[in-house]
């Protein structure tokens, strides 16, 4: 759609001066025009407008980006994007200053000074590449490759897969994000072990039926559990959720913060930070109790039926209760037990359609058995959902019993309603036990694979199946298992797993170190399910660096932003720096983390720059196109690949560790090239030209929506199912058991050392920190936090406009705590926890109970500019930033490590603004953009 | 809304020597002080052109001043201003002129001119700001807070060049009142605008200077004016103080209508 | 002719990004602003609440007050589009029309030494084509421009189509008459008068 015009600047003055209006009005037509170096000013003005997407959170909006004469000077959200429709939120809009920021790093940048002292020195891409590949190469071989390890994460990075694979390629296990299990993989993950299909989360772009456009869109009631799209992803998601209410769509919003979207809410309930597991039990408690739950799918399609063996806590396979029980169904599809209503009695419970099921199995059973006394798991739910009346709830999750019954009947009212479940549980010690409540929630509901709810599958994943569902695991898709023959097939039967294996070590011999990395990645033994994303888990390798046991991690590639805005208690890492022989980093700005530990900065490109594929939106996907390109900044994927390929040179041709190892893209032609291939364009070229012929992709809605999957009858005669063990969903999540006790189905063949069992069902866990738990009455507020709309995770704390709407935290306190403590609207407040102390602005609210304080996480790059006097610099992550307060040790969730971002306790002070923290508009001028008039460069690589 | 300087001293300048004037006119009238009377008319039309040349510095650049000269016969508050300024200054140099002069009578008929534009003057430097937008101004009370000001303070004024041209104690008696009269004019309307604002204002600005040494203080002090002439000069001291403090809390009280701006400048909530 | 906007308050989440949108638009400074959003709450007591959030900008008041009081014509209706715009080239920064403005909504640029406000982004409106930045990027659908007295228009039907009860204007402080249309349910929260 690249509109072109071509006139002289002045002809351009003059002709917008004609639109009436315009001149008179007195619009600055500087937007466009001042910026442009005075040089120019008498050249044509070439205009054009690019399709693109927004990269400003990991939604990606489409977007149009007017550029004059190679200069990106507007900015808007594409009209023709089906959800986001237009809308484009200020943190792309952003973009526009961030992209030219004076504080863009453009070169490669070694450490000139101390770690700390903010000095740099610019050098070649070649010289900059031969540092870190000997830094590298000399720790691996003096060390070995455990002394190398990744990390990514913390917004305006892309390198998920890159860090995920970059230490496999030297034989490494160590990798971490700060988010992953504190973001997203405990929903993720959870949702492929308990039905084999796609997550509750919005933000992820995995909900995406309710987000149906016109009479396509059947949602009825929707549930926001610890989510807030129209914070987190408010021109997409948000847009959605607008859309949806005014449409007539009824929501829930379960959030201790009253933020839009329970602002928007038919019904709020505002559970005290990370007591969400008791709210869950009560809603089960009270559906069991009036028999609100579908009854005809809790039966057949799910496993709370099963008779659970009391000392496995597995569910009984009927052979083991029936010797001479031939099961009818193939060996990928054992039968189980159950208690049979029509015959009264314990019978096999063989898988079938609900319709040619030889039994009416009990939900709901306790009894004898040849001696031994099973429940089914129906049973066990109950039992543990039965101290949760409202009441109860009402006690302890502050919530008023009223209003989570009128919540409980608006959602079992419905004909269909769906749970999106946000990242606050992941940021908790319950981060799975929270997800195994909102699905099981939505499968007693049998809100699952029906038009109009969150559970559903859609795109390749949905398509109608023709065989019985499989689960692979081990990165996304399960791509490490045949690609190293490691992790188990769930839904194939142990025989077929054990022959697989069998043939893919065969075939490739890295099957033994890929195994061996996955036995010895740092944490695993107790928190297995990171496996799920390859992960290690965080205070684990932070425990590493400091002890040297059992290994000692020395050379830290990191792939994107601030790691000490974004890990928890940010102090205890800090600490550890010392500890690493050396540290590179990339990312488009030089942030705290980059300040206060990097050795080596690569340049790396701004969204504008970088070519990429959308996220998609519905049926449809977009273009990131590479509108601009200044100074020599490359492709997120790009300085790793070429690091690699720099230490294979260097030690003869091979990497110590597996093959292909690394994932990504070594060169920008390859980066362009599989960007066309994605968008079904011949070439990168024929896809710029000629944007519009295959921009959007869009995947006929007939062949992107699918429902009711699992009734579909399938090659072996029997309806699809799940891709779970019982081709059920399993709300009693039985392979958690085998997960902990052997790291089944990921680590395998070989497996891990057994911890204590992980819970299959969701059970209440009160914070380790919290009114009930603390011996003192030194903290007497609950943290917690949650996004605000002018940032994603630590990006744009340099956007001049972002920031002088919000220069500093707000510390959401209700008013009645504050007057109590001298406190008004908008005076500096210091909040302290057992592990540090930072500041805030009260902005004083109802929104917040009077036990609850709130917070987001922030960071200051005010305090070390280049305008501030050398002396009086710091590298602002002190001042600000909640993660000094968090808490990053023990107790951690059970299955995935996450360790406690929301839902600790703090004191609140009234105090002073810190130094160096602007506060004021004008203050920001230095973060204005500069640099409209670097040239347009080549790629570098 | 924070105080504009400027327009404080304008107004207060621009008053002052409207009042000047009216006096001028009233000794005329009175048949007293006749020595005063030219110096003070010069003395208002310096006032005038000082205040003029003071608004000036309020805008962007003092030959803007010149635009809205052009657009005068907008009459907007800010043109009516400009209007009176230069019908005052007009009657002023007129008054010079005619007191130069043969005929006794006219200069006394330019007198009596003088005293109505000088006491519209008083007027029209506070009615410029009786605006819907400004609850806090929107009231009658308001130029005539500026008149009363006006008012004692260019009947200080008069007095304070009676005392610095040692004009006759006769003189003195017979004006006395005339400023006392001005001064009580100012109590008064002062009150009334606090009255019109629930005295809701700055506690010291308000009752303090603007009442109490504004105002009982000028009033104190013009009835004694009689007694000692030197008393004129603290009526005016007193008289100026009043005036300032009464126009700044104006300018403190003018928080607007719905100031939404400045509320979204300190993140400011709404309806709590 | 009445062109303004019409804002959805049921729809509108107070994410700031009309704020940013029409600074970059329109290159406005740092601390200053043609557009802003308001918090209006919550009101009420935890849990028992509700909030809505204002965003505010030029009203496009019927009878302007900072028209009648523009000294020098600066402050003007234009007479094709019907909108309050100002021409900064007539404006001496007397700031007389910031005073008369009842919301205040205007602000005076410290560089160019002129008060400027929302033009309804009238160089992508003048032509009937158009829409303002804050429209067309906003993240809610909240926001909606066009002529009030064209029936056909977006704001027109989106008046028409609101129940009576959820049509407001700011408070008019007498005689403003702001044009601008707020639509707010009871259903969302009460609307506030505010004064």
């Amino acid at each position: 759609m690249a509109m072109k015009a071509s006139m002289t600047r002045r002809s351009f003055v003059k002709t917008t001066a004609l639109a009436g209006a315009a001149a008179a009005i007195g619009v600055s037509l500087s937007d466009s025009l001042v910026e442009v170096d005075p040089a120019y000013a008498d050249e044509p003005v070439e205009t054009k407008v690019v399709k693109t997407s927004c990269h400003g959170c990991i939604q990606m909006c489409p977007a149009r980006a007017t550029v004059e004469n190679g200069v990106v000077t507007k900015l808007e959200g594409d009209p023709d994007a089906p959800v986001s429709r237009g809308s484009l939120c200020m943190k792309g809009l952003n973009q526009l200053h961030t992209m030219y920021s004076p504080r863009r790093v453009l070169h490669p940048l070694k450490r000139a000074g101390e770690r700390g002292e903010n000095k740099w020195e610019v050098i070649s891409w070649d010289e900059a590449i031969e540092e870190a590949a000997t830094h590298i190469c000399d720790a691996i071989d003096k060390y070995g490759p455990y002394a190398f390890f990744a990390s990514v994460g913390g917004g305006g990075s892309y390198s998920f897969m890159e860090a995920m694979t970059l230490p496999m390629a030297f034989g490494s296990p160590t990798v971490f994000e700060p988010g992953c299990a504190q973001c997203y993989l405990p929903r993720w993950s959870l949702s492929k072990l308990f039905y084999g299909g796609i997550d509750q989360s919005i933000a992820d772009n995995a909900v995406q039926e309710i987000f149906r456009t016109g009479d396509d869109n059947k949602a009825e009631v929707v549930v926001l559990w610890g989510a807030q799209p129209s914070v987190s992803q408010t021109a997409e998601s948000g847009r959605g959720m607008a859309e949806l209410r005014a449409k007539g769509v009824k929501t829930i919003v379960v959030d201790p913060n009253f933020s839009p979207d329970a602002v928007k809410a038919d019904v709020w309930l505002p559970v005290r930070p990370a007591t969400d597991t008791g709210l869950l039990l009560a809603w089960f408690r009270y559906i069991f109790e009036n028999k609100l739950y579908n009854e005809e799918f809790t039966k057949y399609w799910t496993n709370l039926p099963f008779l659970i063996d009391p000392d496995t806590k597995l569910p009984v396979e009927a052979k083991e209760l029936f010797p001479d029980y031939v099961s009818p169904t193939p060996d990928n599809t054992p039968a189980y037990a159950c208690f049979d209503a029509r015959t009264n009695a314990v019978a096999p419970f063989p898988y079938s359609a609900p319709a040619d099921s030889p039994v009416d199995p009990e939900v709901f059973w306790a009894g004898e058995f040849n001696g031994k006394t099973y429940k089914t798991a129906g049973q066990i739910y109950k039992e543990q959902a039965d101290p949760w009346t409202l009441e109860h709830a009402e006690e302890v999750c502050w919530v008023p019993a009223e209003r989570i019954e009128e919540a409980i009947k608006l959602y079992t009212g419905a004909g269909v309603a769906g749970i999106a479940n946000g990242v606050a549980s992941d940021m908790t010690e319950s981060a799975s036990q929270v997800p195994l409540g909102c699905m099981g929630l939505d499968s007693i509901m049998g809100y699952i694979n029906k038009p109009g709810c969150t559970m559903t599958q859609y795109g390749a994943a949905g398509a109608p199946p023709t065989k019985r569902p499989v689960t692979y695991n081990n990165g996304f898709d399960g791509m490490f298992s045949d690609m190293y023959g490691i992790g188990a097939v769930v839904g194939m039967s142990p025989a077929e797993n054990e022959a697989r294996a069998k043939a893919l070590g065969e075939a490739n011999p890295q099957q033994k170190l890929a195994n061996q990395l996955l036995i010895d990645r740092l944490g695993m033994k107790d928190h297995k399910g990171l496996y799920a994303w390859c992960h290690s888990h965080i205070p684990t390798v932070r425990e590493a660096i400091a002890t040297g046991e059992p290994y000692k991690p020395r050379v830290w590639f990191d792939m994107s932003g601030n790691k000490l805005a974004m890990l928890g208690n940010a102090k205890s890492w800090y600490e550890v720096f010392p500890e690493i022989d050396y540290i590179i980093g990339q990312y488009p700005m030089l942030t705290s983390f980059h300040i206060e530990a990097a050795d080596l900065v690569f340049p790396v490109r701004e969204w504008l720059e970088e070519p990429m594929v959308n996220m998609t939106q519905l049926n449809t996907q977009w273009l990131q196109n590479e509108v601009v390109h200044i100074g020599e900044t490359v492709s997120h994927s790009i300085p790793a690949a070429q690091v690699i390929a720099r230490c294979k040179e260097k030690w003869g041709g091979s990497l110590p560790g597996l093959v292909p190892g690394y994932i990504g893209n070594a060169t920008e032609e390859e980066v362009k090239a599989s960007v066309a291939e994605t968008l079904h364009a011949p070439s990168w070229d024929e896809l710029v030209n000629n944007t519009d012929t295959y921009v959007p992709y869009v995947t006929p809605p007939e062949e992107y929506w699918h429902y009711n999957q699992h009734e579909t009858i399938v090659d072996d005669g029997l309806p699809a199912g799940f891709g779970t063990e019982s081709r059920k969903v399993e709300t009693y999540c039985q392979i958690l058991i085998k997960l902990a006790r052997t790291g089944y189905p990921f680590c395998y063949p070989e497996p891990q050392e057994a911890c204590e069992d992980y819970s299959p069902i969701c059970e209440f866990i009160e914070p380790a920190e919290s009114p009930v738990n603390d011996d003192t009455d030194e903290y007497p507020f609950v943290l917690t936090s949650g996004r605000v709309p002018y940032f994603h995770h630590g990006t744009m704390r340099h956007a001049a406009f972002a920031r002088e709407l919000y220069p500093a935290p707000d510390v959401r306190i209700n008013p009645r705590s504050a007057a109590e403590l001298g406190i008004e609207h908008m005076d500096w407040v210091k909040v302290s926890s057992r592990r540090g102390e930072i500041h805030g602005r009260a902005y004083l609210t109802e929104g917040v109970h009077p036990g609850v304080v709130w917070m987001e996480r922030f960071w200051n790059p005010e305090c070390y500019d280049a305008s501030v006097p050398e002396e009086k610099q710091t590298a602002g992550w002190r001042e600000c930033n909640v993660n000094v307060l968090t808490k990053n040790d023990a107790p951690f969730n059970e299955v995935y490590g996450s360790y406690t971002n929301r839902g600790f306790t703090v004191k609140v002070e009234k105090s002073e603004k810190p130094d160096n923290i602007w506060v004021e508009p004008e203050q920001f001028a230095p973060f204005l953009p500069t640099l409209h008039s670097e040239p347009i460069t080549k790629d570098v690589f | 809304m924070a105080i504009q300087w400027p327009l404080v001293i304008f107004s207060l300048l621009a008053g002052a020597g409207g009042a000047l004037l009216a006096f001028v006119g009233l000794s005329g009238v009175l048949g007293l002080a006749k020595k005063a009377r030219v110096p003070a008319a010069v003395g208002a039309l310096v006032l005038l052109v000082v205040g003029g040349c003071a608004s000036v510095a309020h805008l962007a650049q003092p030959a803007n001043i010149m635009a809205a000269a052009a657009n005068v016969f907008s009459f907007s508050g800010i043109s009516v201003e400009l209007i009176m300024l230069g019908v005052n200054a007009i009657v002023a140099v007129a008054y010079v002129l005619t007191a130069r002069g043969e005929s006794a009578n006219a200069t006394k008929i330019v007198g009596i001119v003088g005293i109505v534009t000088g006491v519209a003057m008083t007027f029209v430097v506070g009615n410029g700001y009786v605006m819907e937008a400004q609850p806090n101004w929107n009231t009658p009370a308001l130029p005539f807070a500026y008149l009363g000001s006006g008012l004692a303070t260019g009947g200080a004024l008069f007095a304070t060049l009676m005392a610095a041209l040692k004009t006759d104690e006769a003189d003195f008696r017979g004006i006395m009142p005339w400023v006392l009269g001005a001064t009580v004019v100012q109590l008064v309307a002062f009150l009334a605008y606090g009255f019109a604002i629930g005295f809701a204002a700055d506690v010291l600005l308000y009752w303090g200077g603007a009442v109490i040494v504004g105002s009982v203080g000028a009033i104190a002090c013009a009835a004694f004016i009689a007694k000692a002439s030197t008393m004129a000069y603290a009526t005016l001291v007193c008289a100026v103080v009043g005036g300032i403090c009464l126009r700044a809390l104006m300018w403190l009280v003018g928080t607007g209508f719905l100031d939404a701006f400045g509320t979204a400048a300190v993140r400011g909530v709404w309806g709590v | 002719m009445r062109n303004c906007l019409v804002i959805d308050l049921d729809r509108c989440s107070g994410c700031d990004s009309c704020i940013v949108a029409c600074k970059l638009e329109n290159n406005i400074d740092l601390g200053n602003y043609w557009n802003q959003v308001i918090a209006v709450g919550p009101t009420g007591t935890h849990p028992d609440i509700e909030q809505y959030w204002l965003p505010v900008q030029c009203q496009q008041c019927e009878n302007a007050a900072c028209v009648h009081v523009c000294p020098t014509g600066a402050s003007y209706r234009d007479e094709k589009t019907g909108v309050v715009l100002i021409d900064k080239a007539k404006c001496i920064g007397c700031q007389y029309c910031m005073m008369a403005c009842p919301y205040g909504v205007r602000s005076f640029n410290q560089k160019e030494k002129v008060v400027e406000k929302c033009t309804l982004c009238s160089h992508r409106t003048a032509d009937g084509e158009g829409v303002p930045a804050c429209v067309h990027n906003c993240c809610c659908g909240a926001r909606l421009y066009g002529d009030l007295d064209d029936p056909s228009s977006d704001v027109a039907k989106a008046v028409a189509a609101a129940s009576p009860d959820a049509v407001h204007h700011l408070p008019d402080p007498g005689s403003a008459k702001p044009a601008t249309v707020y639509l707010l349910s009871p259903k969302t929260a009460a609307w506030k008068e505010l004064v």
